[in-house]
């Protein structure tokens, strides 16, 4: 069954022409042109019970207006949206008792008092039971190593502390559905690594639904199975993460080890030159043609060691946006 | 109902210790807040004294009647500005813009009593108890005493004027919603909410009908004290009560319009 269903689903908004100068300003005043910024045109997807979706695109892809629209912040142009079996922008109590959407550039926290003080709050606006919260807030607090600074002001803390701080104000409550938007954003390496192992560990413990959006790469290799990627507003890609490589690498990765020297130019001959470190040499070549050129290679040239890969991840998927933006 | 309006007031009061958490963090700004409040009242009641010291009457009011007024609208307009504006709607534009609102619309929790009676200011607390003891030297002063009736009436006009503020506040500061950087629509609020001091005497003609009716600042505070005071009947109850549930109910469904422009707009 699924949780969240997204039909056909387009959201425009409406923005007018701003002409430059001040004669352009005052005439604005009067005579207003408007334009439709296409945010979401025509996107489709079925989410079922516990998945962790990657959600993915470039900056202005409509991810975010996405995941407004799912949350209920704003009503849609067009299309059939159901989520937990709600209409999301009719913002049922019900309905927002079991979800969450954190931003990772908006904080709810009050920043001069303790984020104690906040998932308090939080408890009484979502009505959650006195010992349902102390569980759930000692469940989050260890999984996350926060037990010292509950009680430190929030301007206080790290960016990285206050992140963990925000997840579990939007916790309390116990959604079944978590909208996370860029929440390592901002983060170093090792806080987006521990911010990772905790939303695969609430993903698996809780059952929780959870639409991720990242631009980290990292962040969707290793928490989603699935991704959906859109572009400009469409959708691109529905599917296994492993899936994109297969569908839009039209070639692969050879990358050789040679026990002698062997020039640029040679290699270029075979496929296009990715990397040229002697001993060690790259090029990508087709798909079809990857094992011919492997044997013709090991023919060839004295070599120690011979590998075929398939292209990183990063790169195939900007390909594929690149390759969008020139169409 | 009952069950809802009880957990309203649960997470009012709770604000309630927040605010003052808050606000006492801040101890040596909140100490000047007061100052600063005090000041003001001791520059009303010089204002006073200066006006009538040439003349016995202002549109028909003397001067420990002028009082009284003064000290009502103390009360009132601290009230007003305590619960629903300086931390609350005077915020408003400011989380448009931030896009804080977004927070409070994924509240299960009504939006408009997040942006309107969220957070109470505590500093402003004192000058309302200034106000009250202006209105006791008003009546020790003066031969003007009331009976039990009126002085219920009193009450409930004055309740009646709170909630036609608090719904004129809304409509005003909802405007935001359509003029973006329009940052100065709950100031201008708060300013219509401001000439309920005046005595109605002073709103002549046209002006009496508009100040009654279309914009009730008379409502607010001189209808009350004039109740109060005898100078007006206490059958001016229904048309306060019929105002108020007019103007609560006007500015509910303006609240929900200018939601709705927001979230298709959202800009
Ligand atoms: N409030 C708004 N008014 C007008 N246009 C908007 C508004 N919000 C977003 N847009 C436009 O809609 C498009 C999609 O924006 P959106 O924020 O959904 O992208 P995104 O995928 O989240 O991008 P990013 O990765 O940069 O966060 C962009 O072209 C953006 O300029
Ligand atoms: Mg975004």
């Amino acid at each position: 069954m699924s949780l969240i269903s997204v039909h056909n689903l387009q959201k425009f908004y409406r923005v007018h022409q701003k002409e430059p100068g001040l004669s352009g300003s005052i005439k604005s005043l009067f005579h207003r042109k408007y334009y439709d910024v296409k945010a979401v045109d025509g996107v489709s997807f079925e989410i079922g019970e516990g998945e962790l979706v990657g959600f993915i695109g470039p900056n202005g892809a409509g991810k975010t207006t996405t995941l407004k629209v799912l949350s209920g912040l704003l009503y849609p142009t067009s299309g059939d949206i159901s989520v937990l079996g709600y209409i999301p922008w009719e913002r049922k109590p019900a309905f927002q008792k079991q979800f969450s959407l954190v931003m990772g550039q908006k904080n709810q926290l009050w920043w001069d008092l303790p984020a104690i003080e906040s998932f308090i709050l939080n408890k009484e606006i979502y009505e959650v039971p006195d010992d349902q919260y102390k569980q759930t807030l000692n469940e989050l607090v260890s999984l996350l190593e926060v037990e010292d600074i509950l009680k430190v002001q929030v301007r206080k803390l790290s960016l990285g502390q206050r992140m963990k701080m925000e997840l579990i104000a939007a916790l309390i409550h116990s959604p079944k559905i978590l909208f996370l938007d860029e929440p390592t954003i901002g983060l170093d390496v090792v806080m987006q690594k521990k911010m990772r192992e905790f939303i695969k560990a609430y993903n698996r413990k809780f059952r929780a639904t959870i639409i991720l959006t990242s631009h980290y790469m990292d962040d969707v290799k290793e928490l989603c199975e699935r991704v959906i990627i859109i572009d400009k507003g469409r959708l691109l890609f529905d599917g296994r993460l492993d899936e994109i490589t297969r569908k839009y690498a039209d070639h692969k990765l050879i990358s050789a080890v040679f026990s002698d020297h062997i020039t640029r130019a040679d290699l270029a001959k075979l496929g296009t030159v990715k990397e040229y470190d002697l001993p060690k040499a790259v090029i990508s070549v087709k798909r079809a043609e990857a094992p011919q050129i492997a044997a013709k290679l090991l023919e060839k040239y004295p070599i120690e060691d011979l590998n075929i890969e398939e292209p990183q991840i990063e790169d195939v998927i900007r390909e594929v946006f690149t390759g969008r933006d020139l169409a | 109902m009952v069950n809802n309006i009880s957990r309203y007031l649960k997470i009012w009061f709770k604000m309630a210790g927040v605010s003052m958490q808050l606000e006492t963090e801040y101890r040596s700004s909140f100490i000047l807040e007061i100052l600063v409040e005090i000041g003001f009242f001791v520059v009303t009641l010089i204002n006073i004294a200066v006006i009538y010291s040439n003349v016995p009457l202002v549109v028909g009011w003397t001067k420990w009647e002028a009082m009284i007024l003064m000290g009502m609208y103390m009360v009132f307009s601290e009230i007003v500005l305590g619960l629903a504006f300086i931390f609350n709607l005077r915020t408003l534009p400011d989380k448009i813009t931030k896009g804080d609102l977004d927070l409070i619309l994924l509240k299960p929790i009504d939006s408009q009593f997040q942006v309107s009676l969220w957070r109470p200011y505590f500093a402003s607390f004192p000058s309302l108890l200034s106000g009250i003891v202006v209105i006791f030297v008003g009546f020790a002063q003066s031969q003007i005493r009331f009976n039990i009736i009126q002085f219920l009436t009193f009450i409930l006009i004055f309740l009646c004027g709170l909630l036609i503020a608090y719904s004129l506040g809304i409509i005003i500061s909802s405007l935001v919603f359509w003029f973006i950087n329009a940052d100065s629509l709950p100031d201008l609020a708060e300013e219509v909410i401001f000439l309920s001091g005046r005595p109605s005497g002073v709103f002549p003609g046209f002006w009496r009908y508009l100040f009654l009716l279309i914009i009730p600042v008379i409502i607010m505070v001189s209808l009350p004290v004039e109740v109060l005071t005898g100078k007006q009947s206490v059958l001016w109850l229904p048309f306060a009560v019929i105002m108020a549930a007019i103007f609560l109910f006007l500015s509910r469904r303006f609240w929900l319009f200018a939601l709705r422009h927001y979230s298709s707009a959202s800009s």
